[in-house]
Formats: structure tokens, C-alpha cells, sequence
């Protein structure tokens, strides 16, 4: 290989050790060749610095739009779906209280409040977190507990534990919904915790087990959590 | 896996936007995960930005084109190499690192005689470059594309259009470097 063809290739990161201990001792051997190839690795540099910048600064500004963004949309979809539980409250006071009516009175399907904020803040989200929530709003909660459960076991994320929980409680499985309201021990550190209790509070009362269900609901009632006042007004009913 | 193999198509390509939805789908995570070293969020988020880069030259390069184990696995294992680094007093302890997670080329002839000031200049230069140029000397030096897939990419004749042409490229940018 000539001395041009071994810089080629070096910049390709083609040659072998014996490659560059060859292409070392011929520049050592010519100035102005190592030169010429000082001036080629520089500019490799300024280059790869220059796109190093660019995606950081990317990166950075998306950590900006995304929180503040997040906080917002999350403040009030939360409010519409207190609103929304609220409404059902009141709508049903009145029907008789046998545990599976008060069950299907007060079981609403929280709104989709995740999938929404994450279009709105940067066009995107993942397929199967578009899917999972898809089934989730179309009602198909069986397969819907599948993608969350999924989902869950990728990301991590609170929220989708919190969904895979409510379908799960959608496709009528109520003792494993419970199994898996219990499982997690950081309901109290997410913005979930009281939603997830109120949920738990409705399985157990499914399950005829007004025990749990009122220690919950009275949990939810003296805290400041919107759904305090549902959880009196539930309390009151199964006295 | 499927879905990371198809991130790293889309990344291969050039489609920053998967890097947004790549980041901010394990960014908490990563986090979380980068506790155990370190308690400066604003560190952690840092050293995270820069697995991404990692991540997107390695595959913008071709270096990384298929993954042993799953995306998260290679962010994260990147990022705690980082983060052992970055930590003086886990230094002492052996890493597992395997080729793949390599940010530096394999081999480095005369680094130790680059010039950050002369940088500084090829930089100013490479901005006035034609665009022609800049494409073609980027494909090399920064997407390591050989001159036969610079030509294809370009629409060029034949590789020695291409290699004429990065000549001519290169003693330009060297003029206009001497010249700021």
C-alpha cells in the first residue's frame, strides 16, 4: 500500500497493529506527509466535536421542553379526571348499595393522561406505549393489561404499573389487581398514590372485603388528594 | 430487540428524532439507575447525554451495527463505565467492558500532536467550504463511508471522481485555514 492508501485506510479504521506501526514509522520517516496527516486527524476531530455539540445541545433542549410541558399538561388532565370521577359520584349516589353496584357506579377508567403529554411535548412515543393505550381507551382491557405489563417491564415507569393495575381491574381480574396494588411499595412516591388507592379501595370492595376498602377510602378522605371528597361520599354509603 | 434494531436503523440513517424518543424513554431510568454513583442529577444527566452520543456517532460510524444485547443494556453499560470514571474512588475496580462499548477508535497515531488552536481554525475554515465539500469530507472523517459509498451517496462518477475530489477538498479547507 502506498503511504496515501495506508492514511485512507486509517481514517476508515481498517488497518491492523502491524498496519499503523508501518503508516507510524513512514510518516516519522516524512514530515510533510505527517503533516498532511495531523491536519486530517484534526479535522476528523473538528467534526466529530462539532456533531458531539450539536446532539448535546438537542438533548438539553429537550430536557427543557419536556419538564415544564410535563408538569403543566399532567396538573390539568389530573383535574379533568377528578372532575370526571366526580361526576359518576354524583350521578350514581343514589343507586342502591350492594357492593357490585357501588363497584360499577364508582369504576371509571382513569383517563389516558400519559400518552397525550408525550405527543404533546415532542411528536413522539413509542409504539407499544401508543398500543398499550389504544387498547386501553378502546376498552380492550384484557390485551390492554398485556401491553402495560409489557411496557412496564421495559420502562420501569410508574405509570405504566399504574395502567396495567386499572386494566387489569378493567378485564375484571380483581384478586390479581390487588396482588399487584400490593406488589408495589412506591405508590406513596408517585403522583399515583392516591388514585391507586382509590382503585384498590373499589377491588377490594368487589371482592366483599369492606375492611380494606373503608381503611383505604379513609386514607384517600383525610388526605388534601381530590378524590378525598369521593372517598367520603363513598364511605358514607357503605355505612 | 426488534424495536432496537430498528432504532439503530433510523439512527444509522440520521433520525435524531428516535434519539429523542430513545432518550427520553430510559433518561428516569438511567437516573436512577446512576445513583449508586453519584447523587448530582445534573451529573447524571450529563453523563447521559453523552451515552446518547456515544450511542448515535458509534452508529453513525458503523462501528456499532448490531447490538449483543438490548439498546438499554449498551446505554447503560456505557453509562456506568462513565460514571466509574468519573468516580475517583471506584477507579481501583475492574470493569467489564467489552469491545463493543469502545468510544475511542482502536488505534491512536500522534494524538498527542493535535493542536486545539489549529482546530479552532479548521473549524472556522470547514464553514466555508462549499457545501459539496463539507458533505463529502464529512461522509470520510466522520461517517467513515469509503470512497465507493461516498460515490454512491454523492451521485458522483466513480471512485476517483471521489478521491480527486476529496483532494481538492482538503487542500482548499488547508488554504482557508491558512488564510483566518
Amino acid at each position: 500500500m502506498t503511504t496515501e492508501q495506508l492514511i485512507e485506510a486509517y481514517f476508515l479504521n481498517e488497518l491492523n497493529a502491524t498496519e499503523v506501526e508501518e503508516l507510524k514509522s513512514r510518516l516519522l520517516k516524512d514530515p510533510s506527509a505527517k503533516a498532511d496527516f495531523i491536519f486530517q486527524l484534526e479535522l476528523s476531530k473538528v467534526l466529530q466535536e462539532n456533531e458531539k455539540k450539536k446532539i448535546k445541545q438537542r438533548l438539553q433542549l429537550l430536557d427543557k421542553k419536556d419538564s415544564p410541558l410535563k408538569v403543566k399538561w399532567w396538573a390539568v388532565a389530573a383535574s379533568i379526571a377528578v372532575l370526571f370521577v366526580l361526576a359518576w359520584v354524583f350521578n350514581l349516589f343514589t343507586i342502591n348499595q350492594q357492593y357490585d353496584q357501588l363497584y360499577s357506579a364508582y369504576f371509571q377508567a382513569y383517563p389516558n393522561v400519559i400518552a397525550p403529554i408525550e405527543r404533546s411535548s415532542n411528536g413522539n412515543i413509542s409504539a407499544l406505549q401508543k398500543e398499550a393505550f389504544q387498547l386501553y381507551e378502546n376498552e380492550k382491557y384484557d390485551k390492554a393489561t398485556l401491553a402495560f405489563e409489557e411496557l412496564y417491564s421495559q420502562e420501569h415507569e410508574e405509570y405504566a404499573r399504574f395502567y396495567w393495575f386499572i386494566s387489569t381491574m378493567g378485564s375484571e381480574e380483581y384478586a390479581k389487581a390487588i396482588e399487584l396494588y400490593k406488589q408495589n411499595e412506591q405508590w406513596e412516591k408517585s403522583e399515583f398514590e392516591y388514585p391507586a388507592k382509590w382503585y384498590a379501595a373499589l377491588a377490594y370492595l368487589k371482592l366483599a372485603n369492606e375492611k380494606e376498602a373503608v381503611h383505604l377510602l379513609k386514607e384517600i378522605q383525610v388526605s388534601n388528594h381530590a378524590l378525598s371528597k369521593s372517598a367520603e361520599k363513598l364511605l358514607g354509603e357503605l355505612k | 430487540m426488534d424495536k432496537d434494531n430498528y432504532y439503530l436503523e433510523q439512527l444509522k440513517e440520521g433520525n435524531q428524532k428516535v434519539l429523542d424518543e430513545i432518550y427520553l424513554r430510559y433518561k428516569n431510568e438511567f437516573i436512577n439507575f446512576g445513583k449508586k454513583y453519584s447523587q448530582d442529577e445534573e451529573t447524571l444527566l450529563d453523563v447521559f447525554q453523552d451515552c446518547m452520543i456515544v450511542l448515535y456517532e458509534n452508529v453513525r460510524s458503523s462501528k456499532l451495527t448490531t447490538l449483543n444485547s438490548s439498546l438499554k443494556t449498551y446505554l447503560f453499560s456505557v453509562g456506568k463505565y462513565k460514571l466509574y470514571r468519573f468516580n475517583q474512588e471506584s477507579q481501583k475496580k475492574n470493569l467489564e467492558w467489552s469491545i463493543e462499548h469502545q468510544e475511542e477508535t482502536t488505534h491512536q497515531l500522534f494524538e498527542e500532536e493535535i493542536n486545539v488552536e489549529r482546530m479552532k481554525l479548521i473549524n472556522k475554515a470547514f464553514e466555508q467550504l462549499g457545501k459539496k465539500c463539507r458533505q463529502l469530507l464529512k461522509l470520510f472523517y466522520y461517517r467513515g463511508f469509503d470512497l465507493e459509498e461516498i460515490k454512491e451517496e454523492m451521485g458522483l462518477e466513480n471512485k476517483n471522481t471521489v478521491k480527486s475530489q476529496k483532494s481538492r477538498c482538503l487542500s482548499h479547507l488547508r488554504k482557508l485555514t491558512l488564510n483566518i
